[in-house]
């Protein structure tokens, strides 16, 4: 793990209780993110990826259950804190936008309230005085590239379209300066000209922070352009992560190479495009590998052996046993 | 304006839509009611065995376009042409048989079919309505269109919510095609499945277009699935269609401002996207007589504040709406793209 790691986490397991059993929805993720780092998380829906995002974060309803060797945030582990303690962090140091925009804020308050109270905690917990909230408030909007603040602090969120209300919790977020910022697939419910514009903006907007992010998402195009690593969830494993560059165009893992050949087919425009198949989730049996129902090239011993992370290239592992060979 | 009923016209048009207007008025108890035009003078035809793609931002109108065609809303003007009826006017009890030909695949696959029948009786069902095998058969039909869509035998006793919104898709494929339809409008039907499922799913619809030379219209915002599975494409921009063409067309040598920006925010050149998060305040006297896009588009001029472009066609079947259209071949930056 790098010296300047600002989030450790080793051995995260994250399991709901569903009647009497158990499911486990995470089994045993290591990464850690850098100060100033956007590492992005990939997965389909059921891999883990947002469960992982919001364990960190202890937003998870009361049936689930979050066990982990360590989760380090600049060296303190955040296991031994307190709820209460937590707190200071969560939604402050910490913080997260959301796929739905809609469902981030009060309906019944204007987009002034929001930013109000978003200001007002950062001031309380870093012990700073009162100060005049709203000429912050339009300066972070005017940030985000919204031209006439005023009426977007007047407006309620059901006034203002899904892209302008997404610039407006980014803006929320950066008034609470955080440290870092889990993202959980926060341009899904937009389109494409408005998805490019959020990731611009988040992507600006951490680096003048100084920031770390968490960019949970299912689209390979978009992690390829925001992250600068990547980790590729599996039926709640990591099974690829690496540089952002060496995981998207040289990828070890057969699912992230038949993620990439579907977009390589999409993009060369052949009469049918390259299928993985099976369904979504399935996974293996579970003394072998996460991967071996679906996987092109499985061989007997994937059924039996649980398949390392090994080294691959400089900073990028991958969970196969080919590698071994 | 009167736009060009001929608009992108093809020669055999299974269904042809003629100035089409949807106007959508909620209700308000207090106020005065200001109806919401939905489908501004839409023209279209669908060709016999095409793949039409329908593509646009949420809010453009493609979804009710494809409802409208298919008869789920009363258009408020204009003509749906189809087998020698209009059925724009043609009363709910008279479409009869006509119902069979219209197919639709929805976007959300759990919620299109009914949580209390298996998979058997929901696709049971449209063949025994429709009376397309003898009753003895019907559950051997069952069984070989499931085998079409690459599902098996076990899954016709299976309830819905027992399959992945993947093998769920397929189902609404086979009860597509199980009528022997000769239009089906599919709404964004892989954007709530999973990566590894999409290319499934896409390349299943194409297959069964191929096979059946059943029509397709397909409504999508993700220009590179519409690239790799439509013929044609249009363009659609607040109700209005404001570029139609071959899909080779459109991606080599787009017309609109709107599809250049489009095209470009899918390449990597950020600074390229041209449109911005406001839209700039500019005096419409009436925003009925001007361009819907002016507001956001980079190469306004007066005109387009006071009157609005009428979808025009070229020699090609390439059709814009705009009066400062993109040069052919001086779309320079979308090139990355379209090779």
């Amino acid at each position: 793990m790098t010296e300047a790691a600002l989030i450790e986490v080793a051995n995260l397991r994250t399991s709901f209780a569903v009647g009497r059993a158990r499911v486990a929805a995470v089994r045993g993720v290591s990464f850690s993110i850098a100060v100033g780092e956007v590492f992005g998380l990939i997965g389909e829906s059921g891999s883990g990826k947002t469960v992982t995002g919001l364990s960190l974060l202890r937003l998870l309803p009361p049936h689930a259950s979050v066990d982990a060797e360590a989760i380090r945030f600049r060296g303190q582990d955040l296991a031994l804190l307190s709820d209460d303690e937590f707190r200071a962090l969560q939604g402050v140091k910490l913080a997260m936008i959301f796929q739905d925009p809609v469902g981030s804020f009060n309906p019944a308050k204007t987009v002034a309230w929001h930013l109000k109270h978003a200001i007002a905690r950062r001031r309380a917990c870093a012990g700073t005085g009162e100060g005049d909230w709203r000429e912050e408030a339009a300066q972070n909007l005017r940030d985000v590239g919204i031209r006439v603040p005023e009426r977007v602090l007047a407006s309620y969120p059901h006034q203002l379209s899904g892209g302008m209300l997404q610039r407006a919790l980014i803006a929320m977020v950066i008034s609470l300066r955080p440290v870092l910022i889990i993202a959980d697939e926060p341009t899904t419910n937009l389109d494409n000209l408005v998805e490019r514009q959020i990731l611009d903006l988040i992507r600006a907007q951490q680096r003048k922070l100084g920031a770390s992010v968490l960019y949970v998402t299912h689209d390979l195009a978009v992690a390829g352009e925001i992250c600068d690593r990547i980790a590729v969830m599996y039926a709640g494993e990591i099974v690829e992560m690496g540089p952002a560059r060496d995981v998207l165009e040289r990828p070890r893992h057969p699912y992230a190479q038949g993620l990439l050949q579907t977009s390589a087919s999409l993009e060369r425009r052949d009469e049918y495009l390259y299928e993985l198949q099976g369904e979504p989730g399935v996974r293996g049996a579970p003394e072998g590998c996460c991967f071996a129902a679906r996987c092109p090239q499985v061989m007997p011993k994937c059924r039996s052996t649980q398949p390392r992370l090994v080294n691959v290239g400089p900073g990028h592992v991958s969970r196969c046993l080919l590698h071994d060979q | 304006m009167i736009s060009e009923p001929r608009a992108a016209a093809a020669s055999d048009a299974t269904m042809q839509v003629r100035e089409l207007v949807l106007d959508f008025s909620a209700p308000q108890r207090f106020r005065k009611v200001h109806p919401l035009r939905a489908l501004d003078s839409v023209s279209l035809d669908i060709a016999q065995g095409e793949i039409l793609g329908i593509v646009g931002e949420s809010g453009s109108g493609k979804t009710t376009l494809g409802k409208t065609i298919l008869g789920a809303y009363k258009p408020t003007r204009g003509r749906i042409l189809y087998a020698g009826r209009d059925l724009a006017t043609l009363p709910a009890g008279r479409w009869g048989l006509l119902r069979r030909d219209l197919q639709m695949i929805f976007q959300d696959p759990l919620s299109s079919f009914n949580p209390r029948f298996t998979i058997e009786s929901s696709l049971a069902l449209p063949l025994r309505l429709h009376g397309i095998c003898p009753k003895g058969s019907v559950s051997g039909e069952v069984a070989a269109l499931l085998k079409r869509v690459g599902l098996g035998p076990e899954h016709a006793s299976r309830y819905p919510h027992e399959l992945s919104g993947g093998q769920l898709q397929r189902v609404a494929v086979a009860r597509a095609i199980s009528v022997k339809p000769r239009i089906i409008v599919a709404d964004e039907p892989v954007s709530k499945l999973d990566v590894s499922v999409r290319a499934q799913v896409l390349n299943l619809l194409k297959r069964m277009n191929r096979e059946t030379g059943v029509s397709l219209v397909f409504i999508t915002h993700d220009l590179g699935v519409a690239r790799f599975l439509c013929d044609r494409i249009a363009v659609m921009y607040f109700g209005r269609i404001v570029e139609i063409g071959a899909t080779a067309q459109v991606f080599a040598d787009p017309r609109h401002p709107y599809t250049l920006s489009l095209l470009r925010a899918r390449s990597a050149a950020p600074d390229d996207v041209t449109t911005d998060a406001d839209e700039i305040p500019i005096a419409i006297a009436d925003s009925a007589q001007a361009c819907n896009y002016a507001p956001r588009c980079a190469r306004r001029i007066a005109s387009c504040t006071r009157a609005r472009p009428a979808l025009t066609i070229q020699d090609d079947g390439h059709a814009s709406a705009c009066f400062v259209p993109i040069e052919a071949g001086t779309a320079e930056r979308t090139e990355g793209i379209a090779s």
